[in-house]
């Protein structure tokens, strides 16, 4: 555009110029025109130190250039035209190839405004950084020889780590390959890590860099006492515990006054995370954005109601058949989340480093500590209104018996609405708390949810205090068993329990017992 | 737009390992949730164990095929036994709450990295020795399928022989068995537990049988996946490929014979298509930037399947060729 209101305006001086009767002469150098391209892998990371070869199509010029630390190559051409830009696939650094499409070159028509863009592929590759740990600090070593080796044995190749501890091994293509260590050559006081494989199987598919580790020397994570460890794992239990407990509330009472099981009831936890990530990312502080984002979980509970819910309660549409809509909308709600921001993890703008406070040997951080108080006194006054106000007397007469309380003056659908709101405000509280001390993640809510119900479930569904109660053995329970089992393994006990309470217990510890079966 | 193609990769998948697959899952979820009224969620697991069972059995235990293939089903029976003498009592939402937290036990179990001796942890397992060599070189086709629209490579070709076999062979069974007296009485206690037990029938019983018929219809998904794959990984488990398999029989019409194989022809069919026009679309230019790039486009199929699963229910909960007389959903 820049570039056409430029011509124009020259065209008009030049218009002018003669009229003027003045001759003018453009400038020799102004035929030449320069070729801007870049150079970047398929993962859009800028290549440097690739030459490109710039032919014009009827080959009267040709010249090379080289790529800058940004992937960037700029040469100047005798004129518009035609040029056509190569890379030859013999001479391009290690880690990249040349893919076939490419081979053939990539033309451009001068003068255009667009930078010409060469895509590599990545040659298929294994690479590492060998650390030591010596004490607390983390030491590169050199001179450590990692052995790769495909699984047919025609590629075998030996690397050695460098100054940083970096080592990378190129491979001939796709495949199964063993990586390993060769242990009998390592440095002096260099050792695999006790506990540790120092050989490790890996299948890489076409065009993927891979990373292996191998961890060395001393393990320092054991450097809490058991006693020590505890403790810093039961103050994380009670944390995690209290914001499960936020968002059981809601499941809780929704379940209590309706008998529906909500499915969807993690995804409120993510939206009250997300709103509150992209109103602080757009530039509100975050306690605003988390006013905000509760706020707007609160309004999403009441649509849902009055726009889906009620009218299907009115058509009489069976629980079963609800609980499954509650799935779709899960599952829709969670890619539509994905769709909106992305796979990754997203950190909030505040409250991020924070030096930890240390009571005696636990350590937390002030923002932990603030998020425990503000949930601890918000379930709590939940609690109390549930058991003294009048609505909260209401909830609980629907759940004992909607249809007596109907009779009994109570406006059902009015209870049910407030529950609604009330649990999707909840939610969103625990979501913003929970994006707080984890990340922001699209299938965050739905990873907690069957934590959620192994919470309520304990607690017994239904009842208010229940899932406080519920949530915080079950929050305690997933820390504290990191102390005996990996914690990659921690959900797994928790959902026994779930599976166990159902079994012999159904009506959770305190819930009233009932006929279930 | 290369509507060409689009049509050509849509009828191939019509007839892909997909689409046997969840036609399999699902014929499982039709004998437990259509026949039999019980809300299994576990369902991933069941496929898991199929899948692990070949792929441990020869790659971590050294079996041979037929063997690993019994043991497969061996345990898968097992599982069943262990999740459902204690939870077939349960009220229905209950079960679905059960079995779906044992499914991702088993996911975590097989996920894990202390584990990944035997199951090779979040890579899963493909390889050294790679399980599928001897079913690979059972094969009888010496290339691929290629007639008209329709093209398969040589291994998948295979795969899905065997899967629609298996598929005709399920269907087969299935009509055989809802037309016995044992389907009568399993339809009966999806109307009414009560009713059947006055007639003196163990209703236990009956409920197990069918938990463990239609967990091997799972796990026969599973093996599929894995062979076709020749890779058994934990994440092709989670649990919204259960919620999926529901789909598929939601789509078709639960309680009805031919049900999931309609359904997972549509399910996979209309997947393909809307991934295969929008991949189009985006690359044409059709689709400003802003709205959507490439990588989006898988979750808008996923958004897509939720919300297809939610009006379905909403509107038309006997499926596209479901009967409403049959389908009691909240039987209990």
């Amino acid at each position: 555009m820049q570039r056409r209101t430029a011509r124009i305006l020259s065209m008009l001086l030049g218009a002018m110029a003669l009229v003027a009767g003045i001759a003018t002469t453009l400038p020799a150098h102004a035929a030449e025109e320069t070729l801007t391209g870049s150079v970047v892998n398929i993962n859009g990371a800028a290549v440097p130190e690739v030459p490109v070869a710039v032919t014009s199509e009827d080959g009267s010029f040709s010249t090379e250039a080289v790529t800058d630390a940004q992937g960037i190559f700029t040469v100047t051409t005798p004129g518009p035209g035609t040029y056509v830009a190569t890379v030859d696939p013999d001479n391009v650094p290690p880690g990249v190839m040349v893919p076939e499409r490419a081979s053939e070159g990539i033309s451009v028509t001068l003068p255009t405004e667009s930078i010409l863009e060469i895509q590599l592929r990545l040659t298929e590759a294994i690479s590492g950084t060998i650390l030591n740990q010596v004490g607390d600090a983390k030491d590169p070593v050199a001179g450590v020889p990692i052995v790769v080796e495909s699984s047919d044995g025609s590629f075998n190749e030996t690397a050695t780590s460098d100054e940083e501890g970096e080592w990378t091994v190129f491979l001939p293509g796709p495949g199964q390959y063993k990586v390993y260590v060769d242990t009998e050559n390592l440095p002096e006081g260099v050792f695999v890590r006790e506990g540790y494989s120092s050989e490790v199987n890996v299948a890489i598919n076409s065009g993927v860099q891979r990373t292996v580790l191998f961890p060395m020397g001393e393990d320092n994570r054991r450097v809490l006492g058991t006693f020590d460890k505890a403790l810093q794992l039961t103050v994380e239990g009670i944390r995690f515990g209290l914001l499960l407990a936020l968002a059981a509330l809601g499941l809780s009472l929704i379940f209590g006054t309706t008998g529906l099981v909500n499915f969807a009831h993690g995804e409120m936890i993510t939206i009250g995370a997300v709103v509150a990530w992209s109103l602080n990312v757009a530039g509100l502080h975050l306690l605003l954005a988390a006013v905000v984002a509760v706020i707007a979980c609160a309004l999403l509970g009441g649509a849902q109601e009055v726009g889906l819910w009620k009218p299907l309660r009115r058509r009489k549409t069976g629980l079963i058949s609800m609980m499954i809509i509650t799935i779709g909308m899960s599952i829709f709600l969670r890619f539509a989340i994905q769709f909106l921001i992305g796979g990754e993890n997203k950190t909030y703008k505040n409250y991020v480093v924070q030096e930890g406070i240390n009571f005696g040997p636990v350590s937390l951080a002030p923002r932990d500590l603030w998020s425990m108080a503000l949930a601890l006194i918000i379930l709590v006054l939940a609690g109390l209104f549930v058991v003294r106000s009048r609505m909260g007397k209401a909830m609980r007469a629907v759940s004992d018996n909607p249809a007596l309380a109907s009779a009994s003056g109570i406006d059902v659908n009015r209870v049910i609405l407030f529950v609604w709101v009330f649990g999707g405000a909840m939610a969103g509280l625990a979501g913003v708390l929970l994006g707080l001390s984890q990340q922001v993640k699209f299938e965050m809510g739905f990873n907690l949810l069957l934590l959620i119900f192994a919470g309520v479930i304990l607690g017994g569904l239904g009842t208010a205090f229940g899932a406080l109660v519920g949530s915080l053995v079950v929050g305690l329970f997933v820390t504290l068993s990191t102390l005996w089992i990996p914690p990659e393994l921690k959900y797994i006990p928790a959902f026994a329990v779930l599976i166990l309470i159902l079994l012999v217990r159904p009506q959770g510890i305190l819930g009233r017992s009932e006929r279930v079966g | 737009m290369d509507w060409g193609s689009i049509a050509s990769q849509t009828l191939s998948a019509l007839i892909g390992w997909e689409v046997v697959a969840y036609c399999l899952a699902a014929m499982g979820l039709n004998i437990h949730f259509g026949y039999t009224g019980l809300l299994n969620f576990g369902q991933a697991g069941f496929m898991a164990m199929g899948a692990y069972g070949v792929a441990m059995g020869i790659s971590t235990f050294g079996l041979s095929l037929p063997v690993a293939l019994l043991f497969a089903i061996a345990w898968t029976v097992f599982l069943a036994l262990l999740l459902g003498i204690p939870t077939l009592r349960l009220r229905a939402d209950y079960l679905a709450i059960v079995t779906i937290a044992a499914g991702e036990i088993l996911r975590l179990f097989f996920r894990s990295a202390s584990l990944s001796e035997w199951t090779g942890g979040s890579d899963g397992l493909q390889g050294s020795p790679v399980f599928t060599t001897q079913f690979k070189s059972l094969n009888p086709y010496s290339g691929g399928l290629n007639i008209g629209p329709f093209h398969l490579g040589q291994h998948t070709l295979w795969v899905v022989t065997v899967g629609w076999i298996l598929v005709g062979g399920g269907i087969l069974l299935t009509w055989l068995l809802m037309r016995s007296p044992w389907g009568r009485v399993i339809k009966g206690i999806r109307e009414d537990e009560d009713a059947v037990r006055s007639l003196g029938k163990n209703v236990f019983s009956y409920k197990m049988q069918s938990l463990i018929i239609g967990g091997l219809f799972g796990a026969a998904a599973g093996m599929v996946i894995a062979l076709a794959n020749s890779s058994a990984n934990p994440d092709n488990f989670a649990p919204q490929y259960t919620f999926f398999a529901y789909t598929v029989l939601l789509l078709g019409g639960a309680a009805r014979v031919f049900g999931p194989l309609v359904g997972a022809v549509i399910f996979w069919g209309s997947l393909v298509l809307l991934d295969a026009v929008l991949k189009n679309a985006v690359g044409a230019g059709l689709i400003p930037e802003w709205l959507m790039n490439e990588n989006q486009i898988g979750q808008v199929r996923f958004m897509m399947v939720g919300l297809v699963l939610m009006l379905l229910m909403i509107y038309r909960p006997q499926g596209i060729f479901g009967d409403k007389k049959e389908l009691q959903l909240d039987a209990r």
